[in-house]
């Protein structure tokens, strides 16, 4: 091996120097372009090309072209690259010193017409591959390239290689790092989304759980209650029978032959009389228990063309025992026709409202119903002369749960069942109140009321 | 008015319930105001070997019962006699399955629980009176069949006359 011609301590200076700044330099474009331009200077050179063999493939590409005459741009690189190719046959930096005098060999028509004089190209060499090469030439006569130029440009395409190897390499990082960064946030996005359905899910769940929860009830109540009336139904049907029995034998008793004394005629009067009262207990007995059934019917989601004014009759009926005495009831019955609906789901909705009435009546006062048709609409005012609402309590009525009853007393679902039941026949349920005054419940049904399929069910 | 058979004796009516009371009402009743022939039974084997001694004109059976339940009886009665009027007394819950049961098994009417004596009086009444318009229809017919027989006969015999 030849001893390497010296390089001087300026040049050192120069290469540290270089070393510093192109290792500072992690803008891959910016790091090419610092890279020839320190070059040509310290070499003096004229022009030049800096390639690149890109990261997959063979060939070497140009990346930075210097000073290259524009019209020429495309003969100057022919001519560069036939003398990378050299470089990259040979693995060794390629220095004419003096074009016209290479000796043996008539120098290349292109180097004769572009006036090069001098020529040096050095590999830039990372490891044990090739990365690619720095071409430098000048036209410049008096000044050529020497021995010393090509030790140290040698070095340089050193430093030049490692800082080129690195800016890679950080720009690999970076955009595995940017991909990272992406797909990490795609994926919180994508955990954000289920994580809204799961919510959604949820509440739909709750609802159902509800909803269950109330059919069962109603289930069990429904089966409760038509046992209850078909135990009663014998006995009751026994006693009725038996009255309407007294009363004919008594009239038969009255018509036979012979005088009776004043105190048998009496009793039997008194007989007569009360087994007549014992006929109508019966009768409002039946009704009762008619009510209780259609009131808690199994047949729960069936549609039908009601009379609502039946339902509301049925139910004040079984409210009965909370007014008596007491509350007046008031109806203002308007011309209705009949309304295609879930009765006995309405008729819930009237049990709810009704109730709640005669209970904020402290003592006695007035429970009014007004209905009336407007618009396609039926409406039914349900007005209590009770204690009134108050404007907070207002706003959470038709929530689920709400309750001012106290603990155990009432479930705080009845409002809010009502609400769902109306919304569900698409009307409205409304409420309007003032403290020490009374409230009124409006109930808003479209007169069209449900389709064969249930409405927006 | 008291319905009489063709026999000129009072028409029979069976009643069949497992409660007790429901017997005593009903029967009591119809002593009382009609001249009916009451027979009530508790259970179903003892009631259907009662219909099968005959003489039995309407049957009145209650729906739900632990040992037979009421259609199966009717039905049972309508094999031995289908001449028989059968009613069946029902509680509100079972109208509709007494309703298919009119169809299936072939009863003259049902009857809610509770009842009004009067309703149940015509019913009654009613049931008899198909029953002796069946009967009539059917004696009828005979006489007709028999008739013919003998115009047929005597057809045959002028015939035989003439040839």
């Amino acid at each position: 091996m030849d001893t390497p011609p010296e390089i001087t301590h300026a040049q050192l200076i120069a290469l540290y120097e270089v070393s510093r700044k192109i290792n500072s330099e992690l803008n891959f474009s910016k790091l090419l372009d610092e890279i020839m331009d320190l070059a040509i200077a310290l070499i003096h050179a004229e022009k030049g090309v800096l390639l690149l063999r890109q990261p997959d493939a063979v060939e070497l590409k140009v990346e930075v072209a210097r000073r290259i005459d524009k019209q020429r741009i495309e003969e100057a690189v022919a001519l560069s690259r036939s003398v990378v190719g050299k470089v990259e046959v040979e693995g060794k930096p390629v220095l004419l010193q003096n074009v016209p005098d290479i000796a043996g060999k008539s120098p290349a028509s292109s180097l004769i017409r572009q006036k090069i004089k001098s020529v040096i190209c050095v590999p830039l060499r990372s490891k044990d591959h090739l990365l690619g090469a720095i071409y430098l030439d000048t036209t410049d006569t008096k000044h050529f390239f020497k021995k010393e130029d090509l030790a140290f440009l040698e070095g340089f395409a050193n430093l030049a290689a490692v800082a080129i190897e690195n800016a890679r390499s950080y720009n690999q990082i970076q955009d595995l790092n940017q991909n990272l960064e992406t797909r990490v946030h795609q994926r919180t996005e994508e955990v954000r989304m289920k994580h809204e359905e799961l919510k959604e899910a949820y509440k739909q769940l709750q609802e159902t759980q509800t909803q269950l929860l109330r059919s069962e009830k109603m289930a069990s109540l429904g089966m409760l209650v038509a046992g209850v009336a078909h135990e009663i139904n014998t006995p009751l049907a026994s006693i009725s029978s038996n009255m309407n029995t007294f009363i004919r034998s008594f009239g038969k008793i009255e018509d036979s032959e012979g005088e009776m004394s004043p105190q048998a005629a009496n009793t039997l009067a008194t007989l007569a009389k009360l087994a007549r009262v014992n006929e109508n207990a019966c009768h409002r007995i039946n009704a009762i228990v008619k009510s209780l059934r259609t009131f808690a019917r199994l047949d729960e989601e069936e549609i039908k063309q009601v009379d609502i004014h039946e339902g509301l009759d049925n139910t004040l009926d079984l409210t009965a025992h909370l007014s008596r005495d007491r509350i007046t009831v008031i109806r203002e019955y308007g011309e209705l026709p009949k309304l295609r609906c879930r009765a006995n789901q309405l008729n819930q909705v009237f049990m709810n409202i009704l109730v709640n009435a005669c209970q904020a009546i402290e003592g006695a006062g007035e429970v009014r119903i007004r209905t009336s048709q407007w618009n396609g609409n039926l409406q039914i005012e349900i007005s209590d002369t009770g204690n009134g609402i108050s404007e907070e309590c207002l706003t959470k009525i038709f929530d689920p749960g709400f309750t001012t009853k106290g603990v155990g007393v009432g479930t705080g679902l009845g409002l809010s069942i009502s609400y769902k039941i109306i919304e569900e026949h698409r009307g409205k349920l409304n409420v309007a109140s003032q403290v020490g005054k009374g409230t009124t419940f409006t109930l808003i049904l479209p007169l069209a009321g449900l389709s064969e399929e249930g409405g927006n069910r | 008015m008291p319905d009489q058979q063709e026999t000129g004796l009072p028409s029979t009516i069976l009643i069949l319930d497992d409660e007790e009371m429901v017997l005593t009402s009903l029967s009591s009743f119809l002593e009382l105001e009609t001249n009916y022939e009451v027979v009530t039974f508790t259970n179903g084997v003892d009631a259907l070997g009662r219909v099968e001694k005959g003489g039995v004109d309407l049957v009145i059976s209650d729906y739900l019962m632990p040992d037979i339940d009421g259609i199966t009886f009717l039905a049972k009665v309508k094999a031995l006699d289908p001449q028989i009027t059968r009613i069946i007394l029902t509680g509100y819950a079972d109208k509709e399955n007494a309703i298919k049961a009119i169809n299936d098994v072939g009863l003259f009417q049902y009857i809610e629980k509770p009842w009004e004596n009067d309703d149940i009086r015509i019913v009654i009444r009613n049931g008899l009176e198909k029953r002796r318009l069946m009967r009539d229809l059917d004696q009828k017919v005979t006489e007709i069949q028999k008739a013919y027989g003998d115009l047929q006969g005597l057809h045959r015999e002028i015939l035989k006359a003439f040839a």
